[in-house]
């Protein structure tokens, strides 16, 4: 069995809140959450908005808001993910993709993007290789973001994150308001850098994309886990789908049966 | 009773045209669907509709009437970003205000729940404002409803709850309703009709070409 890359167990995350005066009381965001994503596996982490799936890529990438409150353990490789150890492995081992185009900066040539963090003596040269990787022409390195398409931007996104010392692979929402093609090429992208060996968290409410993508996925609601499925197991009317929630989640697609809560679509 | 567009030219400021003469229409009581790629201008056809953009030629009428340049708007605009449309230091109770008083029948249709009135929009999820954007659009002046991609940033249950509640009330109403988004399988669900964005670009030939799209590119650069 391949070696777990991320360990995440007991995760508790709250927020503290003033209640009027000096009177605190702590929100909570996630409760008592345990997964494992092993080497070569994308993981998808399906949810509402608001079921905490994307605290769960903050909490890992130590970029909460000053006033959350964090209790459990993350391990990445078998050790503590301490701050001094995000410093040293953050944009090297572990990976960042953001959900929004929006996060590139629009004062700067895309290539010198793709460049930051890399050893300045091969960066050129590099960023040439990440260019073909992603399709992206050599010329287009000198161009600023509104210069290009968002399929486009998308990959330049990619290219961003990936290095080749890559383990750990945390991407947010990277499919919606995307149509049908670029999404595949999203997928694509994201098996690919499983097939290099890196472990692939894909935090998403697009099932169809999670399920086509990866092995299991887990299910969020209301701040907790619920259950981890397998991907194959999304399909008909979702029999196979051991969490009522994860059934309820599959028959709610209007490919499906557009039910929503048990109430069958009447139109 | 029809949402009519006739001979409709647009283009943005500066840039090539999106619609050359395009003519449909919208009868009360159905529901067309608007489909088309990211950045083909569906988006841009749910502003005109609504009268936030004003054509650069052609009519659009509701009822046989113009849209009326200043007023209620009978064609009313439901975003992909509930948190873009309100204003973010209000609460709920005042953002729906801001419309009309909108009926205990109508929030209850729409699962909006009592204590969330006193919330600011920063304290509900995202699933929980679009349902006060759709309630504050449901004004008894509202003849039509654009849904421009109304439900792309939520999950499945809540995208399927949210369509329940509408629906029913549009029927009910006998409103006519857009419905914008690049989901086929909800546009299967939802419409009476589909019209592919393409078809309002105009004669062969004219069609829109991005100066920002790869093709234009190397046309610009074989040239």
């Amino acid at each position: 069995m391949n070696t777990p890359i991320l360990t995440v167990s007991e995760l508790g995350v709250g927020f503290v809140q003033y209640a009027g005066g000096l009177r605190t009381r702590t929100v909570p965001g996630i409760t008592g959450l345990d997964l494992e994503v092993r080497e070569g596996e994308i993981l998808a982490v399906l949810g509402a908005s608001g079921s905490g799936k994307t605290l769960l890529a903050q909490a890992i990438l130590g970029i909460l808001p000053h006033n959350a409150h964090v209790t459990g353990e993350i391990r990445y490789r078998g050790e503590r993910l301490t701050a001094a150890r995000r410093r040293r492995t953050l944009g090297r081992e572990i990976s960042y993709i953001p959900q929004s185009v929006t996060n590139l900066d629009p004062l700067m040539p895309v290539g010198g993007q793709v460049r930051i963090g890399l050893d300045p003596k091969t960066a050129e040269q590099e960023q040439r290789r990440l260019f073909a990787r992603y399709g992206l022409a050599d010329e287009a390195a000198r161009l600023y973001p509104f210069e290009l398409s968002g399929g486009m931007l998308r990959r330049v996104l990619f290219a961003t994150g990936v290095r080749d010392t890559v383990r750990l692979v945390i991407a947010d929402e990277p499919t919606p308001g995307l149509h049908a093609e670029a999404v595949a090429e999203v997928l694509r992208h994201l098996r690919e850098l499983a097939a290099d060996g890196a472990a692939v968290l894909l935090i998403t409410h697009d099932i169809l994309s999670a399920v086509t993508v990866a092995e299991r996925v887990a299910v969020m609601n209301g701040g907790r886990l619920v259950t981890v499925e397998s991907a194959s197991a999304f399909t008909g009317e979702g029999d196979g789908l051991g969490h009522p929630f994860a059934r309820e989640l599959w028959r709610a697609l209007p490919q499906n049966r557009f039910s929503a809560g048990g109430v069958e679509w009447r139109w | 009773m029809a949402l009519v567009v006739s001979g409709l030219d647009y283009g943005h400021p500066g840039g090539e045209p999106l619609y050359r003469d395009a003519s449909f229409r919208v009868e009360a009581g159905t529901v067309v669907g608007v489909t088309g790629p990211s950045g083909s201008g569906k988006s841009t056809l749910g502003a005109l509709l609504a009268g936030d953009l004003r054509p650069r030629a052609g009519e659009i009428t509701v009822d046989g009437a113009p849209l009326p340049g200043r007023g209620f708007r009978p064609v009313q605009l439901i975003h992909q970003h509930p948190e873009r449309a309100v204003n973010l230091k209000w609460r709920m109770r005042s953002v729906l205000r801001e419309s009309h008083a909108v009926p205990r029948e109508t929030l209850d249709l729409l699962g909006i729940r009592s204590e969330w009135l006193d919330r600011r929009p920063g304290e509900l999820s995202g699933g929980e404002l679009q349902r006060f954007c759709i309630a504050r659009a449901l004004h008894p002046a509202t003849r039509y409803l654009v849904a421009d991609e109304m439900t792309a940033m939520f999950d499945a249950i809540t995208q399927a709850r949210i369509w329940h509640a509408l629906i029913g009330i549009v029927r009910e109403r006998g409103l006519g309703m857009v419905v914008i988004s690049h989901e086929p399988a909800l546009l299967d669900r939802l419409c009476d009709e589909r019209i592919p964005v393409e078809r309002l670009r105009g004669p062969a030939g004219s069609a829109r070409r991005s100066r920002w799209s790869p093709a234009a590119r190397d046309a610009a650069g074989s040239a």
